[in-house]
C-alpha cells in the first residue's frame, strides 16, 4: 500500500510523452486531423460559457503535463487562461514559449475596436472572438495551428498533407451549407453568430442585450418588441448558455420564437457534423 | 504621511504612460473596497462610510525566468480611524524554475487557507470571519519570505510551502505600542504548508478542500501552531455562479514559557458561507461563523486584531448578505450581521451586537482573474 503511494507520488514528477490541450473541442478536432498520433484533449465540453468560467485546479493539472496549449485567443479565455498557465508551472506553455499557441493569429478578425472603454460592456477591442462557428475562419485558425505543431518537431510534410486536406473538408462543408442556406434576417441575443454575417448572407438585425454582456431590462426589451414588428427577425439566435427567462420573456412581448444553439462541438463530435447540425438549425431547414 | 502618499500615487500615474510609450508591457490595476457600517456602539463599532481599502497593483514580466508584482495600498482601520499607506506585496514569480511549480519570493500573503490566499477586496463577504482576524489579522498574514508550491498530478493535489521572517504575519496598525512602521522581530521564521486536493465533478462544478499548518514564533518568543482546514466548492452555469459553499476551520495553539513555567493554549474557530446565485446580476448568501478561546485567554494577553470585538467564552454570529454583481468591476454588498458571546466593557450585561453594513468593490485597469 504505503509503496503503492509512493510510486504514484514518484510518477507524478516523472515526464510524460507529446500532449495537446485545447481550451475549446473544435481546436482539439483540428489537432487531431493535423496530427492524429497526437494525445489531445480540450478542457471545455462545449456547454460552458468560455467567456465565464473560473481557473479550476483540474484544468491546471491538465495543462501541467502539456506540450502544447491551443487557445481560441481574442481574449476569449482572458478571464481564466493566463492564471492556468501560470499555476501549472509549465514552462513549455508559457506566453512566448513553443507550446502556447494562440488559434487566432491568422484569423481575419471582425469588430476590432480602436476606441473601447468599459460602459461599452463584454466587448473585445482585439476583434470578435466568436470565429470557431465559421467555417473559413476555422481554416485559418487550422493554419495557426499548423504553425504551432511545426514548432513540436513534428514531420512538417505530413502535416502540410494534412493541413491541406483539412482545409479542403472544411471548405467543401462550407460550399455545400452555402448552396443549403438561405438569406434571412435574426435577432441575436448576444453577438456571437456575427462571422456567419458574411459566410452566409444571414442578417442579424439587433442583439436582445442593449449592452453586450449585461441583461436587458424590461424596458429595452419592450421597444425591441415593437420595433421587431417592423424588423420581422425570423426568430431569435442564442448562445446555449443565454438566459432562458429573457429569451421567454421577448417571446412573450414580440411573439417571436428563440432557438438556443450550442456554440461549440461535444469533445467527441465531429465539427463538420457540429457545424452543418447548428447551420440547419439556425435557418430551420430539415 | 501624505506627502509619501501624493508621491507614490504620482509616480504610479505617471509611470503607464512612461510604460505604454516604451511598450514595456505592464499590466496596472487598481481596486478599491468602500464600506458603510452602521450597528449598535456599545461594541466600539461606530457608524462610519469610509474608503477601506485602495489598492494599485503593477505586473509584468521582468525577463525570462521572473515576473514581478507590485502592490501598493492605502487602507483605514476601523477602530483608530488611523490612515495608511504600505507596500502590500511585492515579490519575485517564476513559473519557469522548477518543473510543475512556482516559486514566489518577496512579500507576499502567505498562501494557507482560503481567505489568506486572497486581497480582501476579493474576498466572498465583506468582513473577515472572527477566527480569521484573531489569527490572522483583518486583512490576512503576509510576511516577507518564500513560498514554492508544486502541483502533483497523480494525486490531483497541489502542495505549497512557506518561510518566512515572522515579523509581520499578524500585523495590523490598530495597536499603538509602536511607532509608525516599526516592526518587532520574531525570534524564529515562520514556516508553512498546505495540501489541497481538488475533485472535479465537471467543469465547471468541482470542490476543493485544504490541510494547513502552520508554526510560527513571536518577538517575544511566544510560540503559535495552527492546524487548519479549508473548503471551497464551487458550481456554475454560463456566467450565474449558481452555488458556491465556502468555509475553515482553524486550532490555534498558543505555547508560553514563564521562566521554567509553560503555559499552552487553544482557541478555535470557523465559518460557514453559502451562497445561492439567482441570475448573473443577483445573489445571496447566508454564513455562520463561530469563535471559542481558550478559557485561560486573558492570561494570554499577547495576541491582538479581533478588531474592538473581544469575546468571553464563545462567540456565534450569523450574517445574511445581498449581493449585486453590476459587472465583472463592480459589485455591491448589503449585509446583516448578529452575533452573540462579546465582551462589552461599557455594560456588563450586554454581549450581542447587531450591524449593517454595505460595500462597494470596484476595478479599473487589468481584467480580474477568475481564481477558484
Amino acid at each position: 500500500m504505503y509503496i503503492k503511494t509512493l510510486l504514484i507520488f514518484v510518477l507524478s514528477f516523472s515526464a510524460y510523452g507529446q500532449s495537446v490541450v485545447t481550451t475549446l473541442p473544435e481546436f482539439a478536432w483540428v489537432v487531431k486531423n493535423l496530427a492524429p498520433n497526437l494525445k489531445v484533449i480540450s478542457l471545455l465540453e462545449g456547454t460552458e460559457d468560455p467567456h465565464f468560467v473560473d481557473a479550476s485546479p483540474g484544468f491546471v493539472f491538465k495543462v501541467a503535463k502539456a506540450d502544447l496549449v491551443v487557445f481560441n485567443g481574442l481574449q476569449l479565455e482572458i478571464g481564466w487562461l493566463p492564471k492556468i498557465l501560470e499555476l501549472s508551472g509549465n514552462e513549455k506553455v508559457q506566453m512566448g514559449s513553443k507550446g502556447y499557441c494562440d488559434a487566432s493569429k491568422d484569423v481575419q478578425k471582425i469588430e476590432v475596436l480602436n476606441n473601447f472603454n468599459r460602459s461599452m460592456g463584454d466587448v473585445h477591442p482585439v476583434g470578435n472572438p466568436h470565429y470557431s462557428l465559421s467555417l473559413p475562419r476555422m481554416i485559418e485558425a487550422a493554419q495557426s495551428i499548423r504553425d504551432c505543431l511545426v514548432l513540436m518537431d513534428i514531420d512538417e510534410v505530413k502535416l502540410n498533407e494534412n493541413y491541406k486536406k483539412l482545409a479542403e473538408k472544411l471548405n467543401a462543408k462550407f460550399v455545400e451549407l452555402k448552396t443549403k442556406i438561405k438569406p434571412q434576417n435574426f435577432y441575436v441575443y448576444h453577438r456571437e453568430f456575427n462571422y456567419l454575417k458574411k459566410d452566409f448572407n444571414l442578417d442579424f438585425l439587433k442583439s436582445l442585450e442593449k449592452v453586450p454582456g449585461v441583461l436587458p431590462s424590461a424596458t429595452y426589451l419592450s421597444k425591441l418588441a415593437i420595433e421587431s414588428k417592423k424588423d420581422k427577425p425570423s426568430q431569435v439566435l442564442a448562445g446555449y448558455t443565454s438566459p432562458r427567462k429573457i429569451l421567454e420573456k421577448f417571446k412573450e412581448l414580440a411573439h417571436i420564437d428563440y432557438v438556443k444553439i450550442p456554440l461549440h462541438p461535444k469533445p467527441d463530435e465531429d465539427y463538420l457534423d457540429f457545424i452543418e447540425k447548428v447551420m440547419l438549425q439556425i435557418t430551420k431547414n430539415p | 504621511m501624505k506627502r509619501l502618499f501624493y508621491v507614490m500615487l504620482g509616480l504610479v500615474i505617471s509611470l503607464p504612460i512612461y510604460a505604454q510609450s516604451n511598450n514595456q508591457l505592464i499590466n496596472w490595476f487598481a481596486g478599491a473596497d468602500i464600506v458603510g457600517t452602521t450597528g449598535s456602539d456599545d461594541i466600539n463599532q461606530t457608524s462610519d462610510f469610509y474608503v477601506r481599502e485602495f489598492e494599485l497593483s503593477a505586473f509584468s514580466i521582468i525577463d525570462q525566468t521572473w515576473s514581478g508584482i507590485l502592490t501598493l495600498a492605502y487602507h483605514k482601520e476601523q477602530i483608530t480611524n488611523e490612515e495608511h499607506l504600505e507596500v502590500h506585496e511585492a515579490f519575485l514569480f517564476s513559473s519557469k524554475l522548477f518543473p510543475l511549480a512556482n516559486v514566489k519570493i518577496g512579500k507576499f500573503f502567505l498562501g494557507f487557507g482560503r481567505l489568506n490566499r486572497f486581497h480582501r477586496h476579493d474576498w466572498i463577504f465583506t468582513e473577515a470571519p472572527l477566527v480569521q482576524k484573531s489569527f490572522f489579522g483583518n486583512e490576512g498574514a503576509k510576511d516577507s519570505g518564500v513560498e514554492y508550491k508544486r502541483n502533483i498530478l497523480a494525486l490531483n493535489s497541489t502542495l505549497s510551502i512557506g518561510l518566512t521572517k515572522g515579523d509581520e504575519f499578524n500585523h495590523t496598525h490598530a495597536h499603538d505600542e509602536h511607532e509608525e512602521g516599526e516592526i518587532d522581530r520574531a525570534k524564529s521564521p515562520t514556516a508553512y504548508s498546505r495540501f489541497a486536493k481538488f475533485f472535479e465533478y465537471s467543469t465547471t462544478r468541482g470542490l476543493e478542500i485544504g490541510l494547513n499548518a502552520i508554526n510560527r514564533v513571536d518577538a517575544h518568543g511566544v510560540n503559535y501552531q495552527y492546524a487548519g482546514m479549508d473548503f471551497i466548492y464551487k458550481d456554475r452555469l454560463g456566467k450565474v455562479l449558481t452555488t458556491v459553499v465556502q468555509s475553515e476551520i482553524w486550532s490555534r495553539n498558543t505555547i508560553e514559557k514563564d521562566n521554567d513555567e509553560t503555559h499552552s493554549f487553544q482557541d478555535i474557530g470557523g465559518y460557514l458561507y453559502i451562497e445561492k446565485g439567482l441570475d448573473q446580476h443577483h445573489a445571496y448568501g447566508v454564513r455562520y461563523d463561530y469563535y471559542k478561546p481558550d478559557d485561560h485567554v486573558e492570561e494570554a494577553d499577547h495576541e491582538h486584531g479581533i478588531d474592538g470585538l473581544e469575546v468571553d467564552k464563545e462567540f456565534n454570529a450569523l450574517a445574511v448578505s445581498y449581493i449585486y454583481t453590476n459587472s465583472e468591476f463592480m459589485r455591491t454588498r448589503v449585509t446583516l450581521e448578529h452575533g452573540v458571546g462579546v465582551v462589552v466593557d461599557s455594560d456588563p450585561d450586554v454581549d450581542r451586537f447587531t450591524r449593517g453594513q454595505v460595500q462597494f468593490v470596484f476595478s479599473i485597469g487589468a481584467h480580474p482573474s477568475h481564481v477558484y
